[in-house]
């Protein structure tokens, strides 16, 4: 069953410099229990697809010129303010980069998860502190760590106090929009590893956004990998990893360096990213890319689906 | 080979003290000694909170240390004449992680890179002009961007810009204070190639420090890597990742490589505090080899052959994985 299906989503930011083809006709669909990666650079769109998830669009001054997202076969985009005060936090959460930033300087750690938990359940405040220390046992957060500040704590530590604020609600999607970025390779880890024991535990989908490739092929079941505003190929973890098509996928992980290992010399994608002022008519990676043909430019490549799960937008392989 | 820059049993603490309030003093660098070779790379690796960036700091001379010795170029800095001091700050250079951050959002690319020159006052316009344009050129920036702002700029080029400010007096030092974390993987690349480019042909020096052990390893020949504080493993490159002899450079570069969550071993405890200090080795708490010397007695930087050198009481008894190899060859394809 698919909880979140996002269809033909076409949105733009209206600057002062001109519009900003920010999402430019992405379609996926989330599972239920399912951790589903999307990864790309910084500017490709990733953030703002999971706000338009979230319904913030118009906060956020994005405008949704077509398509929808589904979330129970409801269309987000069209939710009164009510309802969406309802979606946010209770049904759909997210988790932001910087625990910092998530969390207010003044408060203590329980006041601001007490008062989490009683805007979204109609519990008293001690049945409120008892769901908060059960949530925070699970994420292995000391009953003592509750009492303090944000600043006395370490950043893997706050971050594993989003989490467990957001998992209080008992969402049905959470967004982790590059949760890790923030914190040291070593804490990254345990964090991971939690984030994914208890994705199973209370059978949330988790849509988890990041450009690291490494965390990506760790913790998501499907990926979809983004460019410029476009979803240029979808597939399994196991897909994308030994059989990627796309060649921006393929460019990107040589980039990445997964083994490990030292070279002389780093791999490296020429040129940058188009610019998003311009609606892009052809393939929006045509202009990096080594195959690319006077077709990809000037026209807009079919997605072509190799297997149930793996489709590729490209016209090469399109062609073959 | 000379040392550009030599420390010597650097400390360094900060009190911390209050009306009506107990005066507190936490201990932030202990006991650093480091040597940088002309021409060469040094890495600092570790977390964050290890202390990296207050020893570039003190090499900066943004800080003075509480104890020890700085030397550049075999003279000890806190008797350096007038005339070194200024040949000093104009050899030391920085690049700072964040790209967005440091660069001036008023002042033009031309105006920023050539400002470095211009407080020398050595220099006159037309000068001024030919070298931004060859600097530019060197670290691939076009030449008609010097009239455009920084947040014309994507992050990978502002980091460019950073660069080549930090390179216009031609230093002899340069400190890469985690210079492409902030950038994309596509970017990365090209930023790191550039800066091994540059080492290459003009021999500067560099201090670079990174939380990611695989760049660094990448550009440098010698690593240090700090944990709270103090150096824990300090040697070639290839001691470092290939026969690595301390538990927390393990850490590092296994949690690094791991690609399947399952892989992942479960471990516990956190950095300790800096004002309550664990008696014995600072990493004892997270370390699985611990033994109860290790909680009771700092381990000493041993020399254990060559140069390497291992702050670690079971150094010799236990044997640690490496899982890093260094291949430096040309890379086949080019995309």
């Amino acid at each position: 069953m698919n909880i979140l299906e996002v269809k033909n989503l076409v949105s733009q930011l209206n600057t002062e410099d001109g519009v900003l083809h920010i999402i430019n006709d992405v379609s996926f669909a989330v599972k239920e229990d399912e951790c589903f990666g999307i990864i790309g650079e910084s500017g490709c769109g990733k953030t703002m697809t999971s706000m338009s998830i979230l319904g913030y669009s118009d906060r956020i001054g994005l405008k949704a010129v077509s398509g929808e997202i589904l979330f129970k076969g409801e269309d987000v985009l069209k939710f009164s303010k009510k309802r969406l005060r309802e979606y946010n936090g209770k049904e759909a959460a997210i988790i932001l980069q910087d625990p910092m930033q998530a969390l207010d300087p003044l408060f203590t750690i329980k006041d601001q998860m007490i008062e989490t938990i009683r805007r979204h359940q109609k519990v008293s405040k001690k049945e409120a502190e008892k769901i908060m220390i059960e949530t925070a046992e699970s994420l292995s957060v000391a009953k003592e760590k509750l009492n303090c500040y944000p600043h006395q704590l370490s950043g893997g530590m706050l971050q594993r106090i989003v989490g467990a604020m957001v998992l209080s609600c008992r969402p049905k999607l959470i967004i982790a929009d590059e949760p890790t970025t923030a914190l040291d390779v070593t804490i990254q880890l345990q964090y991971l590893k939690l984030l994914k024991r208890l994705q199973k535990e209370y059978h949330t989908a988790l849509i988890f956004i990041s450009h690291d490739i490494k965390v990506i092929s760790m913790m998501c079941d499907r990926i979809a990998v983004m460019y410029a505003g476009e979803i240029v190929e979808t597939g399994t973890r196991d897909d994308l990893f030994y059989h990627p098509k796309h060649p921006y996928t393929q460019a990107l992980f040589k980039a990445t360096n997964i083994d490990g290992n030292i070279r002389e010399r780093y791999e490296t994608i020429d040129g940058a990213p188009p610019n998003l002022k311009e609606e892009i008519a052809g393939c929006p990676f045509a202009e990096r890319c080594q195959y690319a043909t006077d077709a990809c430019i000037s026209g807009k490549p079919e997605v072509v689906k190799i297997n149930d799960e793996h489709t590729v937008k490209c016209r090469r392989i399109a062609d073959e | 080979m000379s040392n550009v820059i030599e420390l010597k049993n650097v400390d360094k603490s900060y009190t911390n003290s209050g009306f009506l309030k107990k005066t507190t003093c936490a201990h932030i660098l202990k006991n650093i000694s480091l040597q940088v070779e002309k021409g060469t790379t040094l890495g600092l690796v570790g977390e964050s909170g290890s202390g990296k960036t207050t020893t570039t700091r003190m090499i900066l001379r943004q800080e003075k240390p509480t104890n020890g010795e700085l030397f550049y170029e075999g003279k000890n800095v806190e008797e350096l004449t007038k005339e070194v001091e200024e040949e000093y700050r104009n050899n030391v250079q920085v690049v700072f992680q964040n790209p967005y951050s440091s660069l001036n959002p008023k002042m033009r690319v031309g105006e920023i890179i050539a400002e470095p020159l211009v407080i020398t006052g050595k220099y006159n316009k037309e000068e001024i002009k030919k070298r931004v344009r060859s600097i530019m050129e060197k670290v691939g920036l076009a030449q008609d961007y010097v009239e455009r702002f920084p947040s014309e700029f994507s992050g990978g080029q502002r980091q460019r810009i950073a660069i080549a400010r930090a390179l216009i007096q031609n230093p002899q030092l340069v400190i890469l204070d985690e210079p492409v974390s902030a950038l994309d993987v596509s970017v990365r690349g090209q930023i790191m190639n550039l800066l091994k480019r540059v080492q290459e042909k003009n021999k500067t020096t560099y201090i670079f420090i990174s939380h990611d052990i695989a760049t660094v390893g990448f550009l440098s020949d010698t690593i240090a890597v700090m944990y709270f504080g103090t150096i824990v493993e300090y040697g070639k490159t290839e001691d470092i990742l290939e026969n690595l002899r301390h538990p927390y450079t393990e850490m590092l570069i296994s949690s690094d490589s791991v690609r399947n969550l399952s892989e992942a071993e479960e471990e516990s405890g956190e950095i300790p505090s800096h004002y309550d200090e664990p008696k014995g080795c600072p990493f004892a708490g997270r370390c699985k080899y611990a033994t109860d010397e290790c909680r009771n007695v700092t381990p000493q930087l041993k020399d254990i052959g060559d140069g390497h050198k291992v702050a670690c009481h079971n150094a010799e008894s236990i044997t640690l994985k490496s899982v890093v190899k260094i291949n430096r060859r040309k890379p086949e394809y080019q995309i």
